[in-house]
């Protein structure tokens, strides 16, 4: 029987467009990745239940639109977040020269809320040209391989319920 | 000088002789061949009619052709049709199903209206006669159609109003995933919100034959999905009943209080009230609440 305790949660995923959100979350729920892309209209919601020890966390995956800066995502999707995945792709620069300032950006809306970034598309990506890349991660992952995709929701799940990363 | 202009005149009027002369011949050729002119159209008519029967015999043979194409298309159609009645019935069902059902459901929808509003004017002796002859059988369609048509409560949600996480659900079905509903039914409401401002709020959506209410409050927002006609007076009374539910549940509680409580067989209970559930006895008790309450104040105040 299980004794710990049940949570729902919700997470946001954010980032540029087409860095690979939703190919993320497809990958963590669904274990499946496609090559085409399709970009995502307004927000797109998925449901995983995880457990963390003897605890079950509900996460509530909300995957909103990629957009070039945070500024101009609706405030109202942040709202009421638990935990918050800021997605860049590793091969363009575009999608990470503005990563501070959006962090900063959503950490004044989400005062405490836990933020990991996600450095994706590891695949397309060799290990010297990693070592060249100007900006610190949390986690390397790659939805086409599955490569740590995993790990990084099941940690942002344990930053959420007070556990450690 | 004279014998000059005299010469010269008569000049003149010679050639304005041989002028008028040579006028009153052309005139005369003119006409002759206007008149040549009208005796010969019939004629030229009839040369061209001669000329145009086998164009337009042709022609017409082509349209008839045409036609009879046309007729075997339609044949065609037709057999098509009652050779694939199940690949037709298939394709056109959702279309006219919908349309029939959405068109009954106003009509009834409009019908039990005129009736409810015959009912509250009518404080008669014919009322009461009507009432009087139910009791023996008559007039059992009208209570039959509204006993058909009621409007039921299918589905309640209790949802954070940031998050959109599901705090508590009511489903006589059990078959939606209700955390992806209540997600869904969160992130319409907040494109709503950001769309079009503070201004506006979500407040119904419809969707076939299903309609959903919302009442938003501060922390939660409650969602009503119901089936049915759906008029005016049992709008109000839903209205009013998420208020009474969050006034009495939910307003009060602290968040741990909320998460502590089963919200879920509360609920279940309430809506399974709800069709007792008396708008007009529910003003009466808020209007004698608020008397007391003014009286009590009232007293006080004068023994200051």
């Amino acid at each position: 029987m299980n004794t710990g305790k049940t949570y729902s949660k919700k997470v946001i995923l954010i980032g540029n467009f087409g860095v690979g959100k939703t190919s993320l979350t497809k990958r963590f729920v669904y274990q499946k990745f496609s090559e085409e892309y399709l970009t995502t209209l307004g927000v797109k919601i998925d449901k995983k239940v995880v457990e963390i020890g003897e605890d079950i966390v509900n996460l509530m995956i909300w995957d909103i639109a990629g957009e070039v800066t945070q500024t101009r995502v609706n405030t109202s999707y942040y709202l009421g977040s638990n935990g918050i995945l800021y997605v860049f792709d590793v091969t363009r620069p575009s999608t990470y020269e503005q990563m501070q300032a959006d962090i900063e950006y959503v950490q004044k809306i989400l005062p405490n809320v836990p933020i990991l970034k996600i450095a994706n598309k590891a695949d397309l990506i060799s290990p010297e040209q990693l070592k060249q890349l100007p900006v610190s991660y949390d986690f390397l992952c790659s939805a086409k391989t599955g490569e740590n995709v995993e790990n990084a929701f099941l940690a942002l799940a344990e930053a959420m319920i007070g556990k450690k990363i | 000088m004279n014998d000059a202009f005299e010469k010269v005149n008569v000049f003149f009027d010679m050639f304005e002789e041989i002028l008028q002369k040579q006028n009153l011949q052309v005139q005369e050729k003119i006409s002759q061949e206007i008149r040549s002119i009208k005796e010969s159209l019939p004629k030229e008519e009839e040369k061209i009619l001669h000329k145009l029967e086998p164009i337009l015999e042709e022609k017409i043979e082509k349209v008839k052709n045409e036609v009879g194409k046309l007729n075997n298309i339609s044949t065609a159609i037709k057999r098509e049709i009652r050779e694939s009645q199940p690949e037709m019935i298939d394709a056109l069902y959702p279309i006219i199903g919908k349309l029939v059902q959405k068109f009954i459901k106003t009509e009834l929808e409009k019908l039990n209206e005129n009736i409810n509003k015959q009912i509250d004017n009518s404080f008669s002796w014919q009322a009461f006669r009507r009432e009087f002859l139910s009791l023996f059988g008559i007039k059992q369609e009208e209570i039959l159609l509204a006993q058909a048509s009621q409007a039921t409560i299918q589905e309640f949600f209790v949802i954070w109003q940031n998050s959109g996480i599901l705090q508590a659900h009511y489903s006589q079905t059990d078959v939606v995933d209700d955390d992806m509903v209540a997600g869904m039914l969160t992130a319409i409401k907040s494109f709503v919100n950001d769309a079009f401002g503070n201004k506006a709020d979500l407040e119904m959506l419809e969707y076939g034959n299903l309609k959903m209410f919302v009442y938003s409050a501060v922390r939660f927002y409650l969602v009503a999905v119901v089936s049915g006609v759906v008029d005016k007076s049992f709008e109000e009374r839903l209205q009013s009943y998420m208020q009474l539910f969050y006034e009495k549940h939910l307003s009060q509680r602290s968040d741990e209080e909320i998460q502590q409580t089963d919200l879920n067989s509360l609920l279940k209970k309430h809506i399974e009230d709800f069709p007792h559930y008396n708008l007009i006895a529910q003003k009466i008790n808020e209007y004698r609440k608020n008397v007391q309450q003014k009286s009590h104040f009232n007293w006080k105040f004068w023994r200051w």
